[in-house]
């Protein structure tokens, strides 16, 4: 045990002695460790802080979804109600005060801004962050709020994507009943376009609660229903929760996004295991000689196998923190930029997260050792192997014949494959096996085009000749990282293409869907809106229904010719238009074709029917009204409505099912049914000048027309509402862009630097091109162009994989994960950038210092594999 | 030739590399002292109070509010008023309860009142006037902590102070005279508390020792009468709390409640009686840098004789500067005999000495303060030890402190309330 103990410490010693000697290897290993872990890392931070964020959801919606306000615009909801219910022990309610204050940078007072500044009693705030242990949001007035304000200023919570849009340190108000200077602070809970104060500060200077009422009651915690009706029998006016328009808009661009992170960070643990696998397999390469003597010395294998993976281990533990302290560095750097990004409009919160640094540290390391252990244990074996029994090698490769019939089995294993896949798990499951199917063919193929160029190339040329030669050797040593560039260059070509097809789709879709020329979001009562003569509306009705035990949204869809040109059908019947306006069908959107296999033709059997809305100003007793099929027959449809599927059209954000039914099945002309109408109103509104009535101008300017309806809600340009929900979309991949290139971008460097150390081993080729009169520069040249080359044979062969990698992720992983396919758009720009960027990386090789090479190569120590 | 140099080289890159991972890996360390042993200047140093919600110093601090002077005694009953142009106030009863199967209860309930200092600058609120209240409750049973802590702005009407009739509200916990009270005054009362987690997203209390389950509730409903009058601490009502009197307040106590009632926790109601305490203090004089912190002792012996005993450590502030500085303490104290006969006691009379300290993991880090102690009057021939309750009676909220029952034996034997600040 003891002589076995000595011949492991004397082993390990040897290795490192080796280690000493040839040092670049083991740097390269540890390079390797870092770069992998500093991309792990990375990743798993954003994805950390992203979970962290969705933690605090339920803050994040503090100020828009717990509220309540009076059930009527007219009523006002006095300090003695707010007082009566807090000594009644609601004693998570927060009053709350709103007003519109045009502010200013403190700096500069010419740019002018229009927030939303709401007065919250911070008191309860106080109460609320110090109990959940959460200062994340509510620290800034924990520590504050009971010290003196020496500057005299507001302090005031302000969303991150808002302050970054105003770019000032300090605010101005140059209201005259309110003028304040405001110190912002950024808080990501706060919505958009608000100044969140403490209400001590909102009704300061000629701001009282006689011209600015309260506004409602925040509440930290869910209310249930019979707490609202115990709270109303304490308050003076009845008090409900309004509905939030906007919070239904948001869709499921997190779920796609986090799908997307976490398909980054699977890539970038499988590239990252190659390029250490990689460098491992360099180093072991050229111990070999000195691994024969060890064995020839009689040291046993078992031996030399521990001394190999204690050597790694010492490896992991000095890359590691490397790799951590680069990935907090990146995570830091792109957390403010992914915390804008991402708490915008997603309604879920991204923070810096906590970690703990000794368990980040201790997982990475049992991570990086074990897989390492476990997948060099074949390189190892050979080794071990080698040791005992030399065989001879033969060089084999596959002839063209061969590579065709092994491609086409390839090819068809994962067409049969594709057949198969049906959840979301099997459609990730589908993508890893396309890239380790794509992995084994662009290893059968490299090496037959490179012989190929090889062989066409003319011999005389002989720093050409030796380029393409010397390529086609380089291919069979560096296999695993030409494996780890492939799948990385892969993926990019594959998420870019991907996304650029879902922005394609989205900007027609919502081009074609936006058909007026502006729209109102209203909280009032669609009875309330008398609109100007000179503008038309068509509103939005809904009403909610249940199909298989799912939740489905039925919503009106005009008749009108606008509204016929807007619906884009995937596929419908016959003169569906013609049916669908005399109510003989319905059109339904691909969420709900795809959750529940429902096709053309086919009827749907809804059930549940109820008018399910809070929105304020409604009767309390009907807001929940339930309605049966006959009521629905009679008093909404007027007729019999048909549910026969006459067409399916793309509906993308969306997670819940719809059904289009006409809109004058769910708007009643009636007087006696303005109720109904009210109930069924959604709060959203097209609206369009009015052609008709010759006293007004036939057409608006946009901004004339959300002027005009600005007195009843929100109204916005469609051009307002295109370019935000692009701005989303954009703000959304850029995160997800970064990663790819992250990822490509260590791909690409380990390529090239593996390559760089095979080139080490050509050093009495080189002598002998400097013998034959070759310049350093152009050895450099050469050495240069044979890895563009190698980079460009495989990009080459990564296009086809990257679009039929797009492919598989639009029909199988968003048909599965969100219910919607949409079309796949080839843009040359988008794959061409992809490979001009790997092309890029690979030449950062230049700034390596190639050329110093010094030739001194013992050619003892040389043994071919 | 350079082999010893480059041993050292490594080594020295070894040890650059573990520092650098150290300082990585373990940002925050606290030192941990000796329980047994530590005393209080190698213990973490205490930190400020009060006087952590302004950076003012005694003088200054002084000159903004209404002073504690003793040409202008306390006058009973009108003081059980709130003195809003005083600084910092508190009503404070505690109470050492027993239920039929005497199972031991410790209930607090505090009500602080704060003043900013003013500032001519800022328009006046609409809303709420400048007056700051905070409400601790805290229900020790043999296993659990109940703890809740709550703001309100003053003005507003959800937080106040009634002289008369008294009461002291701060949202639904109410302190109040009861009804058949045909004088109005602050005994006979009723104390009405509950403490219910209608939180989703977490803990009604931070430290999950103290946390109700969501849904859980507490609620706490007890009658107060008295056996002894009011006793005036210090000099008629002017409580020195260091030797200069830089530090002082108004400070009476009733040390003779009687209190009777019921606990609702979590469903199962408990009858339960016992004794309380009540302090009423009010100062500008303390919310400052100088104020370090102070150790408080309430203690109900059980021949019927009462002590108060008191320990400040105070800064001063060119001492404060100098962080090894110990701080200086000053103690004082009152006996209070069963018929209300008091006599107080100054550092050569009473002797307070720390035996063991405690370390408890709080939300803002490790703390450690001396939770057991020695105190001796041997005028009266009292030598006991103070022993706590139960470990971890730590009220972790805004302002965190130790405040916990505690058991007296030796030459007395009783029970009785411990508060110790500033750790």
């Amino acid at each position: 045990m003891k002589s076995a103990l000595h011949t492991f410490v004397l082993t390990l010693k040897t290795l490192f002695a080796m280690a000493k000697k040839r040092w670049l290897e083991p740097l390269l290993i540890i390079a390797a460790i870092a770069i992998a872990n500093a991309g792990l890392i990375t990743v798993l931070l954003i994805n950390e802080g992203a979970e962290q964020g969705e933690l605090l959801e339920s803050n994040d919606k503090l100020f828009t979804d717990n509220v309540l306000v009076p059930i009527n615009s007219d009523l006002s909801l006095t300090k003695e109600d707010y007082v009566k219910a807090r000594l009644a022990g609601f004693t998570q309610l927060a009053a709350l005060a709103q007003r519109t204050v045009r502010v200013s940078c403190g700096d500069t007072s010419s740019r002018t801004f229009s927030v939303n500044v709401m007065g919250v009693d911070t008191q309860v705030l106080m109460s609320h962050f110090a109990s959940v242990s959460n200062l994340q949001n509510g620290g800034a007035w924990l520590s504050t709020e009971m010290q003196v304000q020496n500057n005299n200023a507001v302090r005031g919570l302000m969303h991150p994507a808002t302050l970054g849009e105003i770019a000032c340190k300090s605010l101005v108000s140059s209201d005259v009943k309110w003028p304040s200077s405001i110190n912002p602070v950024v808080s990501a809970a706060v919505p958009q376009d608000t100044l969140v104060i403490a209400i001590t500060d909102f009704y300061r200077h000629d701001v009282t609660l006689q011209n600015t009422p309260l506004s409602g009651l925040l509440s930290l915690t869910p209310l249930s229903s019979q707490d609202i009706e115990a709270l109303n029998s304490i308050t003076s006016i009845p008090l409900v929760k309004p509905q939030n328009t906007l919070a239904q808009e948001t869709g499921s661009l997190p779920d796609s996004f986090k799908l997307n992170l976490w398909a980054m960070s699977a890539l970038m643990g499988v590239v990252a295991l190659f390029i250490v696998l990689n460098a491992l397999n360099l180093m072991y390469r050229t111990r070999l000689p000195n691994m024969i003597r060890l064995r020839q010395l009689g040291i046993q294998s078992y031996i030399l196998s521990l001394a190999l993976v204690t050597e790694l281990l010492i490896y992991c533990v000095f890359g590691i923190p490397l790799g951590m302290i680069a990935g907090f560095n990146a995570a830091s750097w792109l957390s403010p930029v992914i915390s804008g990004t991402f708490s915008s409009l997603f309604s879920a919160v991204f923070i810096t997260p906590d970690v703990n640094l000794l368990s980040i540290f201790l997982f990475a390391l049992t991570v990086t050792f074990t897989s390492l252990v476990v997948f060099s244990l074949l390189p190892v074996s050979q080794l071990a192997n080698a040791l005992s029994h030399r065989k001879i090698k033969q060089e084999s490769q596959a002839s063209l014949a061969q590579a065709i019939v092994i491609s086409c089995i390839v090819l068809l294993v994962l067409y049969l494959l594709s057949h198969l896949v049906s959840s979301t798990t099997l459609a990730l499951g589908y993508v890893a096996a396309l890239l380790l199917c794509s992995c084994a063919l662009v290893l059968l193929w490299l090496p037959i085009l490179t012989t190929w160029l090889a062989a066409v190339t003319p011999k005389r040329w002989v720093v050409l000749f030796f380029v393409v030669s010397n390529m086609q050797s380089l291919s069979s040593k560096s296999r695993l990282a030409v494996c780890a560039f492939f799948i990385a260059l892969t993926a990019n070509i594959g998420m870019n293409t991907m996304t650029s097809s879902f922005r394609d789709a989205t900007v027609d879709w919502l081009k074609q869907r936006l058909y007026a020329p502006a729209y109102l979001y209203t909280d009032m009562l669609y009875s309330e809106i008398v609109l100007p003569d000179s503008l038309n509306a068509t509103p939005l009705m809904r009403l909610k229904a249940t199909l298989n035990e799912q939740s489905i949204s039925v919503s009106s869809y005009p008749l009108h010719t606008e509204g016929k040109i807007a619906l884009l059908l995937d596929n419908a019947v016959d003169n569906a238009w013609e049916q669908f306006s005399k109510g003989q069908g319905v059109f339904i959107n691909q969420q709900l074709a795809l959750m529940n296999n429902v096709r053309i033709g086919d009827t749907l059997s809804l059930s549940n029917y109820s008018l399910a809305t809070n929105r304020s100003g409604l009767d309390k007793n009907i807001t929940t009204l339930t309605v049966d099929s006959d009521t629905l027959d009679n008093t909404l449809f007027g007729e019999k409505q048909a549910w026969r599927v006459l067409g399916i059209y793309p509906d993308y954000g969306n997670t819940q099912g719809q059904v289009f039914v006409p809109l004058p099945r769910l708007l009643s002309a009636r007087k006696e049914n303005s109720g109904l109408n009210n109930m069924l109103f959604s709060g959203a509104m097209a609206l369009y000048p009015a052609t008709q009535n010759s006293a007004y101008p036939s057409t608006l300017t946009d901004s004339a027309i959300t002027a005009l309806a600005a007195p009843f809600g929100n109204a916005y340009s469609k051009t307002h509402l295109l370019n935000q929900s692009l701005k989303v979309f954009d703000r959304t991949f850029l995160l997800t862009d970064g990663l790819n290139i992250t990822t490509l971008v260590v791909a690409g460097i380990a390529f090239a630097v593996s390559l760089t150390v095979l080139a080490l081993g050509n050093a009495p080729q080189l002598n002998t091109l400097r013998a034959l009169g070759v310049s350093r520069l152009q050895v450099k040249s050469a050495l240069f162009t044979q890895y563009f080359l190698l980079c460009l044979v495989t990009a080459i062969l990564a296009i086809p994989f990257g679009i039929f990698l797009a492919y598989v992720f639009i029909v199988m992983v968003n048909r599965y994960a969100f219910n919607w396919v949409y079309p796949i758009v080839i843009q040359t720009d988008v794959i061409m950038s992809s490979v001009m960027l790997s092309l890029a990386i690979v030449s950062l090789v230049l700034l390596l210092p190639l050329g110093k090479l010094e030739p001194k190569v013992d050619l003892r120590q040389e043994v071919q594999l | 030739m350079n082999t010893p140099l480059k041993r050292v080289g490594m080594l020295l890159l070894v040890a650059t590399i573990a520092l650098f991972l150290y300082s990585w890996l373990i940002p925050e360390t606290k030192n941990t002292p000796n329980e047994e042993s530590a005393p209080l200047a190698q213990n973490d140093r205490p930190r400020q109070f009060f006087g952590g919600i302004t950076a003012q110093d005694a003088d200054s601090a002084a000159q903004s509010f209404a002073q504690v002077t003793q040409d202008k005694p306390l006058t009973l009953p009108t003081d059980h008023k709130s003195h809003p142009d005083y600084q910092l106030e508190w009503w404070y009863l505690t109470f050492v309860l027993e239920d039929d199967n005497k199972n031991e209860y410790g209930l607090q309930y505090t009500l602080f009142r704060f003043k900013p200092p003013s500032s001519s600058k800022i328009a006046e609120s609409n809303w709420a006037n400048t007056q700051q209240w905070m409400g601790h409750v805290s229900l020790h049973t043999n296993t659990q902590h109940y703890f809740e802590e709550r703001f309100a702005a003053g003005g507003v009407g959800n937080a106040y102070v009634n002289g008369s009739p008294f009461e002291a509200i701060i949202d639904d916990w109410s302190w109040r005279t009861s009804a058949t009270n045909t004088f109005q005054s602050m005994f006979p009362s009723s104390l009405n508390l509950s403490l219910k987690n209608k939180n989703a997203s977490g803990n009604s209390s931070p430290s999950p020792d103290q946390a109700l389950a969501l849904g859980e509730s507490v609620s706490i409903d007890l009658s107060l009468d008295t056996s002894g009058p009011f006793v005036k601490q210090g000099d008629n009502g002017y409580s020195r709390k260091t030797q200069d009197e830089r530090l002082r307040s108004y400070y009476y106590s009733q040390p003779f409640i009687n209190a009777k009632g019921n606990l609702l926790i979590n469903g199962e109601s408990i009858g339960v009686k016992g004794l309380g305490w009540f302090d009423h203090e009010w100062t500008s004089h303390l919310a400052n840098s100088e104020a370090m912190g102070w150790d408080w002792f309430s203690i109900h012996l059980d021949d019927g004789n009462k002590v108060m005993a008191f320990r400040m450590h105070s800064a001063l502030a060119a001492q404060e500067k100098e962080k090894s500085q110990r701080p200086k303490t000053y103690i004082t104290g009152t006996f209070i005999s069963k018929e209300g006969e008091t006599t107080t006691l100054d550092n050569a009379q009473l002797a307070l000495t720390p035996t063991h300290y405690e370390t408890i993991m709080t939300r803002r880090g490790v703390r450690t303060m001396p939770t057991s102690w020695r105190i001796a009057i041997p005028s009266k021939a009292l030598d006991v030890t103070v022993t706590p309750f139960k470990d971890h009676q730590w009220n972790d909220g805004f302002m965190s402190y130790y405040e916990g029952r505690i058991t007296i034996s030796g030459s007395h034997t009783g029970r009785g309330y411990m508060e110790l600040t500033g750790y």
